[in-house]
């Protein structure tokens, strides 16, 4: 019984990502230039806020520095492509490998501090690397002006390249990116590991009572968190050809906290549409008023006011309720 | 000596919680703490299980040195306990909490395939949720439950560690009369099993399980011996029992 | 040797203490708040520009500092009685994590609107005292002296308030525990009502006596917050005592550093020591280990 409903869901669960793909796939063929740009943009910051969901969702650990492993991941890719060797992979390997160090620093450090403290402290880890990069005037990062005309080379796949100068291409490798991104996490949040974050974001004075080490859960959860963010962030420096000190910022780290929020956090595709849903709004009001960062503010005031759940957030806890484990 | 306490002493600023407390304890057999609130049992439990480190003294388990070792490592080594307020994970369903308390012994293994597919724990806890009674319950929240089933849930996640030595903190604080008579079923049914240690305010429920009985008062052993001893005992009597025995 | 103490580093320590000073001012409001309410606010900051900009206005109008002080401090204040009704009301008893956001996105707000309103660029303001005085040899301006002076005023006044008075009794009874207040007939609401709008008040306060000296720009809160963000978390969320000491300790070593070292780096060396008390204290310098 149990088996035959898990085979019923299993054929659920892949019409619908079938379908959800295939619309994704079709989609760019009705849009214009400029929206194909500011769809790329929306599905690669919906890895950003998936991988905030990792720490904040699952372990329940608030962080306000996110932003910092975003850029360090996009100037790994802008160096990678601009000085060392035109590969978008190797670009890839450099992000995860500068942040996966970043991450694990700052995790480790400052994860002795709970609550309100560990956000506050992460926050200024994440404003001490946007200084020194920021004042980086003199070495080939370009400090304040940014880390510019990173070139876009071909994506080797196999016997295939893919010309990447291409919008539309770049779109639909961006899409696979954030698939392959959304299924690695959730195999992650499904795995033992991903129910000893639940754990502690639930009770975590209970958790090493049951064998488990509270602190290396938590930064290896911050690790992979900041992986997936430098990911997310390599991809969008690749995209728009530069890395500047724009994703470090902190206003950065408190955008993608919303996002996430607004989708509705613990639920991994909630971040991810949240994040396209602000990406498009903020372009929507940006074109109509000079000040979108009045309005955008408002709907961070709305959010925390009126649904500090989020929109997959209602649904989510009833889901949770059905299925049991 | 299969565990062994010896000379345990731990303060709090002026207030000696713990002091000087020493005893020893053969494997299979089930020890009672018992004293008036404030005798220092549950700061006991948590100098024993490494919440804080002691300060003086050590606890010996199975031969070796665990003093002061984290609670993780303890489970590790077969040590769990259960917490006297109901310490469960409130927002999981109950079959969740007693898995996630399963996985604990292995934690190393396997880390980033399945849940569902994890045979061994997912066994496990279908079997302890079966002799807590809450396998009807099973994807409950865990915060939705009634205040004796929350108990059952905390003693079923101790358990599901799969521990030599288990340390009850009042199991049944709380509890209906109904629900302390289950327990003290549940009890036998451990005994033999595991050994255990197990704070306890119902006498009877005291009597009914305990092999032998500690008596502690203002972080000093008043008594420990048989349980027969240690309702004879004069000391006890006049600290504890007052005129009820 | 003498020479190099008074002419170089004389003139630092007291940069050290204006700009302590100035920071305690924003730093005391959100400690007190959090102490309070436990209210993290993020657009403490733009109370503090806020504040600046009023001051310059009424200055552009009445071109007189002593009627544009006062006048800015009530413009902030009712800023901060309106934000409080409207909005923070909402938000006691929610994580702290909301919190931030909530603030952060009403910094984002202020920010941009006093930017359409005042616009981008950064503007001067006449030092309403431009004589010097000579200590032990070295020329230092009044003006900042009357800051120094007007600083320590007033933090002795919050801590007589807070010590001394009914009201700081009350202030304090609620801290401790706002249940128990409550029921002993204390207006937990007013109290936060009240102590809200001071802490936003003075920060209004340090905005307007810093213009002169510093420039007025839409995001000038911004670089004040996180040095006062920093002191309230060294000095150990919500303790006063231990946010005096942390500003002057950040307002000191922001200032001899940069003797040595360029500005900005001294200013990263102010995230360094944050990082470095973290380490060794998680809950602040003076916080309790354990405490959150």
């Amino acid at each position: 019984m149990a088996k035959l409903n898990s085979v019923s869901n299993f054929k659920k669960t892949f019409l619908v990502h079938a379908i959800i793909l295939a619309a994704l796939a079709v989609l760019p063929l009705f849009l214009n230039g400029y929206h194909q740009k500011l769809a790329v943009e929306a599905i690669i910051l919906s890895v950003f806020a998936m991988s905030l969901d990792l720490v904040m969702g699952y372990a329940g650990i608030a962080t306000f520095g996110h932003a910092a492993f975003f850029g360090i991941g996009g100037y790994a890719m802008g160096v990678m492509l601009k000085f060392l060797f035109p590969s978008i992979w190797l670009g890839l390997i450099l992000a995860g490998f500068c942040t996966a160090i970043l991450a694990f620093f700052i995790g480790f450090v400052s994860i002795r501090a709970k609550g309100i403290y560990f956000a506050i402290l992460t926050l200024a880890f994440a404003e001490v690397v946007y200084r020194i990069i920021f004042h980086s005037y003199n070495t080939p990062l370009g400090g304040s002006d940014g880390l510019v005309g990173v070139p876009t080379p071909m994506l080797h796949l196999g016997l295939v390249d893919i010309d990447l100068r291409k919008t539309v291409n770049f779109y639909w490798v961006a899409v696979a990116f954030a698939y392959l991104s959304y299924l690695t996490c959730k195999l992650i949040v499904g795995s033992p590991f991903g129910s000893i974050l639940s754990g502690i974001r639930e009770n975590e004075n209970r958790v090493p009572f049951l064998g488990f080490n509270v602190k290396w859960s938590k930064v290896t959860a911050f690790v992979l968190a900041g992986i997936f963010a430098g990911f997310s962030g390599a991809m969008f420096t690749a995209f728009k050809t530069y890395a500047d000190t724009e994703q470090l910022n902190f206003l950065l780290s408190g955008k993608v906290i919303v996002m996430a929020l607004i989708g509705g956090i613990g639920t991994l595709i909630g971040p991810m549409v949240g994040a396209v849903v602000i990406t498009i709004f903020e372009s929507i009001i940006s074109t109509y008023f000079r000040a979108h960062h009045l309005i955008i503010g408002a709907l961070f005031v709305i959010v925390v006011i009126f649904m500090p759940k989020g929109l997959f957030g209602l649904f989510a806890r009833k889901d949770r309720n059905n299925n049991g484990s | 000596m299969f565990f062994e306490v010896k000379e345990l002493c731990r303060s709090f600023g002026a207030l000696q919680a713990v002091n000087n407390v020493s005893f020893t304890l053969d494997e299979g057999t089930t020890l009672s703490i018992i004293g008036p609130n404030g005798a220092g049992k549950t700061t006991l439990f948590n100098v024993i299980t490494g919440v804080f480190p002691p300060d003086k003294g050590e606890v010996m388990f199975k031969g070796t040195h665990v003093t002061g070792m984290p609670p993780d490592k303890l489970c590790h080594r077969g040590i769990a306990r259960s917490f006297q307020i109901t310490n469960i994970f409130q927002g999981l369903s109950v079959f969740e909490n007693i898995r996630l308390a399963c996985q604990g012994r292995k934690a190393t293994k396997r880390m980033f395939s399945h849940v569902s597919k994890l045979k061994e724990p997912m066994e496990e806890a279908e079997r302890i949720l079966d002799l807590l009674g809450l396998l009807d319950l099973r994807d409950w929240r865990a915060g939705t439950l009634s205040h004796g089933d929350q108990r059952y849930l905390e003693i079923g996640m101790t358990l599901a560690a799969k521990p030599s030595l288990v340390l009850f903190d009042e199991p049944t604080a709380g509890m209906t009369p109904m629900e302390t008579k289950a327990t003290i079923e549940l009890i036998h049914k451990l005994k033999g099993m595991v050994t255990i240690i197990i704070i306890e305010h119902d006498i009877n429920m005291v009597f009914a399980v305990s092999d032998r009985i500690l008596v502690m008062d203002q972080g000093n052993v008043l008594a420990d011996g048989l349980p027969e001893e240690v309702k004879a005992n004069e000391a006890v009597k006049a600290a504890y029992f007052g005129e009820e025995i | 040797m003498i020479d190099y103490l008074i002419y170089v580093i004389l003139p630092q320590v007291l940069h050290g203490l204006v700009w302590g000073t100035v920071i305690a001012f924003i730093a005391l409001g959100l400690t007190i708040i959090f102490g309070l309410m436990d209210i993290v606010n993020f657009a403490h900051g733009e109370y503090y520009m806020v504040g600046a900009f009023m001051g310059y206005t009424v200055m552009s109008v009445i071109p007189n500092f002593w009627i544009a002080v006062p006048v800015a401090v009530a413009c902030v204040a009712v800023l901060g009685l309106f934000t409080e009704f409207i909005l923070f009301r909402r938000l006691y008893g929610r994580d702290p994590i909301f919190h931030l956001l909530l603030t952060f996105g009403l910094g984002m707000m202020f920010r941009e609107a006093a930017q359409l309103i005042w616009g981008a660029e950064t503007k001067r303001m006449e030092v309403p005292v431009t004589a010097t005085v000579e200590l032990l040899g070295t020329v230092y301006p009044v003006y900042r002296l009357l800051i120094l002076g007007i600083g320590i005023c007033v933090i002795l006044f919050i801590w007589y308030l807070l010590r001394y008075t009914s009201a700081g009794a009350k202030i304090r009874a609620v801290a401790q525990d706002r249940t128990m207040a409550w029921a002993l007939g204390i207006k937990v609401p007013l109290i936060y009502t009240s102590v809200f709008v001071g802490g936003v008040a003075l920060a209004g306060f340090a905005g307007i006596l810093m213009s002169p000296i510093n420039f007025v720009y839409p995001t000038m809160g911004v670089d004040v917050i996180l040095r006062a963000f920093i002191v309230v978390v060294i000095g150990g969320l919500g303790n006063v005592m231990g946010a005096l000491f942390a500003s002057l300790l950040i307002g000191e070593v922001e200032a001899l550093a940069s003797i040595w070292i360029s500005p900005t780096i001294a200013e990263t060396l102010v995230f360094v020591i944050l990082i470095i008390t973290m380490i060794v204290r998680p809950a602040g310098l003076f916080g309790k280990a354990g405490e959150r």
